[in-house]
């Protein structure tokens, strides 16, 4: 395009509002979000910084996932919850006031729509995904499927980290008491809780298809 | 400030949804929810900004030109009358 032509084309759309996409800021450079506190991200983002918002989401999505999760208890109804959830953070950002931290708003928010879930699927049970590991096969079907599922659960529990997978067994395999496994271990109470619970989560994802 | 008497073994009940109890507390004590958080940490293996913000975008998007529709248009018809249809015009 000629110099004068492209000067009459940017005269022509000077005035017009850019679209509220930014994928800079203009503060703090282009991995400046990443600095920003929780208040200064949502004051980017309601300013109509949306990478500012990109941050969030990134911030507090395993957060706001597992808080799902706990209620709704299927993981692919939680990322949807979740991506729900962050959709109305961000049309109700104008109205957050700032008087309780960014992820304790993020998880009231989270909570009531996981808990609407819950009962949408009691009211609407077709919905639901099916969440017994095994079908209603009976006999010889049902046998060789149990022992399929049996060595996709060996399976999975091979992948596990060692740290994850030692208490793990010694509790769901073993059937220890969480206070024997931490004696066994050597390790404190807490952290076999934590390390028991993170493995049954990293089962549950692994086993995702079984569902 | 007032301080926190949960135990870390109730919080882990509540993650694990065998304790309810704490429901109502969990909902305003950040003390709660910095546990939570660091316990669900990695839990999730996809990233959820992505297609949030797909739709984010596409919304904004669509209000900028319900806003601005108008004055798209009458520059459109601006145009149209300074630089004339173009080949395919009448």
């Amino acid at each position: 395009m000629d110099p004068a032509a492209a000067n009459k084309f940017s005269e022509f759309f000077e005035g017009i509002p850019r679209y509220r996409v930014a994928f800079a800021c203009p503060k703090k450079g282009l991995d400046g979000v990443q600095n920003y506190d929780d208040f200064e991200l949502v004051a980017a983002a309601t300013a109509g910084e949306l990478e500012a918002f990109g941050e969030l989401i990134r911030r507090h999505q395993d957060f706001v996932y597992g808080s799902v999760l706990r209620v709704v208890k299927n993981p692919t109804l939680a990322e949807d919850v979740s991506q729900d959830c962050f959709l109305r953070a961000y049309r109700a950002l104008p109205d957050f006031r700032g008087d309780s931290q960014v992820r304790s708003w993020l998880y009231r928010i989270a909570h009531n729509l996981a808990v609407n879930a819950v009962t949408r699927r009691r009211e609407y049970p077709t919905d639901t995904m099916p969440e017994t590991l095994v079908s209603s096969a009976s006999g010889p079907a049902r046998s060789a499927e149990i022992n399929e599922l049996a060595t996709a659960i060996g399976k999975a529990i091979e992948t596990l980290p060692e740290d994850l997978k030692q208490p793990l067994v010694l509790r769901e395999l073993q059937h220890m008491t969480y206070e024997d496994i931490a004696a066994e271990l050597d390790l404190p109470l807490n952290t076999v809780r934590t390390r028991i619970f993170r493995a049954r989560r990293a089962l549950q994802t692994h086993m995702k298809d079984w569902q | 400030m007032t301080v926190c008497a949960i135990t870390d073994i109730q919080r882990i009940d509540f993650a694990e949804g065998v304790d309810d109890s704490i429901d109502e507390h969990v909902m305003t004590c950040d003390e709660c929810q910095a546990f939570l958080a660091e316990l669900w940490q990695g839990q999730l293996q996809t990233d959820l900004s992505e297609p949030v913000m797909r739709v984010v975008g596409l919304e904004e998007f669509v209000i900028a030109v319900i806003k601005e529709g108008g004055g798209i248009l009458a520059r459109i018809g601006k145009a149209l009358r300074v630089y004339g249809m173009g080949d395919g015009g009448t």
